[in-house]
């Protein structure tokens, strides 16, 4: 089966960007409370799959397939992280439904929110970025708008 | 296990009114924990949260509660010690004067705050917070012991001085700060200080965080103060004799708190105006879902919601992980303040005695 087609254009961007670029760095006014170490995103099913997220001082980087020691591995079926990009599904009823399950450090279901949460908002920007952002969502998503879940 | 309860002071879509109204019914809700039997209320200090935190001024909301209650302690935390939030020496002053007006019923808790919207309204450089907090951490305790305070230390230089008043409790009141990672667990413990931990994390997850917590206060460190091992957890709480009237309110009280705090500290921006979050009742499959999957042993520790033998039994799971008080945060913004004062009621009445 195919990988779903949401997941795979939003990490495979990630994978690429910073093949091409490096980690993404972070803003250094932010503290990223919480958001340091290895994280597996699994998606469960037929057309799952797994990528790893590595978060440290230089920044945030994606690779596909999932690493051996993460800190945690947030577990979860495409449709539902499909519907988290989309802003059909709280990403908090989510977990509280089990629909997104954490193995290892609960904290790391934050760098979920902040993912879902930042991608949702990234089109609100103004200029060159809120256009980036608006273009990336309509890849990602197939369509443009996004609601609060 | 002590219970204690938790203001962040939620509100969803207030107005002028409604927010005014909010400050008086938390009041009345601690007049009744505290008839309850209650350990302590804990009060956070935030600023600019809108819906999230309306708590900005914990200091004076505690003294009015000190004056309406009689025993329940009154845990001022976490007071924001970056020095542009406060003055260290304001800060000893202040909860001198609590200690003493309450006749020693304060908890100190310290912390250098997280959130974009208030480190930048304060003009804080982030890079230096956790070095502010820090110094001012060391500072506070002795201005409680000693009878002439002096520092010099990278950012304070204060000549001698008499810090007064002194706070009745000796030699002050007990010291804790947040944490939330495994590792800042440990650092909490180095430094000899109580953790006010998020509850996050399944039960062996928490239960090593607990187990990593005690080892680092038994090797603790500290620069003059009194240790204080205690591990304090913090769950989203509903507890109603209705099972799935307690899950409907919880759930959803649980839901705006979470999506309320990734907004603030983890979107990388600082949000005006409503908060574009859900706000309505879970859906009846979510709730159907969400009530199954509370006592399932992949679900995290992360709420104490519904009838009491369903509380009892989540927690259970903290007693075994070593968790020595739950401060339960029953005040969220989309829960109304009768049910908080039926949920303080039926818990106090139905669950707490089980823990005597």
């Amino acid at each position: 089966m195919a990988i779903h087609p949401v997941a795979r254009r939003f990490f495979d961007t990630l994978v690429l960007v910073g093949k091409l670029r490096g980690p993404f760095p972070f803003d250094e006014r932010l503290e990223r409370p919480g958001l340091q170490g290895e994280v597996n995103f699994e998606l469960t099913g037929d057309n799952g799959w797994t990528w790893h997220c590595r978060l440290d001082s230089e920044g945030m980087i994606f690779r596909r397939g999932g690493g051996f020691e993460p800190v945690a591995t947030i577990s979860m079926a495409p449709e539902t992280f499909a519907a988290l990009m989309r802003g059909e599904q709280s990403f908090a009823t989510a977990q509280m439904t089990g629909r997104v399950r954490v193995r290892g450090d609960g904290h790391a279901t934050f760098i979920l929110g902040a993912m879902v949460t930042q991608f949702r908002r990234a089109s609100e920007q103004s200029g060159w970025r809120g256009k980036l952002a608006r273009g990336w969502q309509l890849f990602v998503l197939g369509e443009r708008k996004v609601s609060a879940a | 296990m002590k219970f204690s309860i938790f203001y962040e002071m939620q509100i969803s879509d207030p107005t002028r009114e409604s927010e005014a109204k909010l400050f008086h019914e938390c009041v009345e809700q601690t007049m009744l924990a505290d008839e309850l039997g209650y350990h302590c209320v804990w009060e956070v200090e935030h600023h600019g949260l809108y819906e999230y935190s309306h708590s900005s001024a914990p200091e004076i909301f505690l003294s009015f509660v000190a004056a309406r209650t009689k025993r329940i302690r009154l845990g001022h935390g976490v007071t924001l010690l970056p020095h542009r939030y406060n003055h260290p020496i304001r800060i000893a002053e202040r909860i001198a004067t609590l200690d003493v007006l309450s006749e020693g019923r304060v908890n100190w808790g310290s912390g250098k705050s997280s959130s974009l919207v208030e480190q930048l309204a304060f003009e804080n450089d982030v890079r230096q917070l956790h070095d502010q907090w820090r110094e001012a951490l060391s500072m506070i305790p002795r201005m409680w012991q000693e009878d002439v305070f002096s520092f010099k230390g990278r950012f304070f230089d204060v000549p001698p001085t008499q810090v007064i008043p002194k706070p009745v409790q000796r030699p002050h009141p007990p010291l804790y700060a947040a944490c939330s990672k495994p590792e800042s667990a440990v650092q909490v413990g180095a430094l000899g200080l109580g953790a006010l931990n998020f509850a996050v994390g399944n039960d062996k997850y928490l239960k090593e965080k607990v187990v990593n917590y005690r080892s680092a206060v038994e090797h603790a460190r500290t620069d003059g103060w009194q240790v204080n091992n205690h591990f304090a957890c913090t769950p989203p709480c509903v507890v109603l004799d209705d099972d799935r009237e307690a899950c409907r309110h919880g759930f959803r009280g649980a839901r705006f708190f979470v999506e309320a705090l990734a907004r603030y500290y983890f979107a990388g921006d600082r949000p005006t105006g409503r908060l574009e979050l859900p706000r309505s009742d879970l859906s009846d499959a979510e709730l159907r879902e969400a009530m199954a999957f509370r006592t399932s042993k992949d679900a995290q520790l992360t709420a104490v919601v519904g009838e009491p033998s369903a509380a009892r039994e989540m927690i259970q799971r903290f007693v075994e992980a070593g968790v020595d008080e739950l401060i339960l945060i029953m005040q969220m913004g989309t829960v109304p303040h009768d049910i908080i004062m039926r949920s303080l009621r039926t818990f106090g009445e139905k669950v707490m005695p089980h823990y005597a």
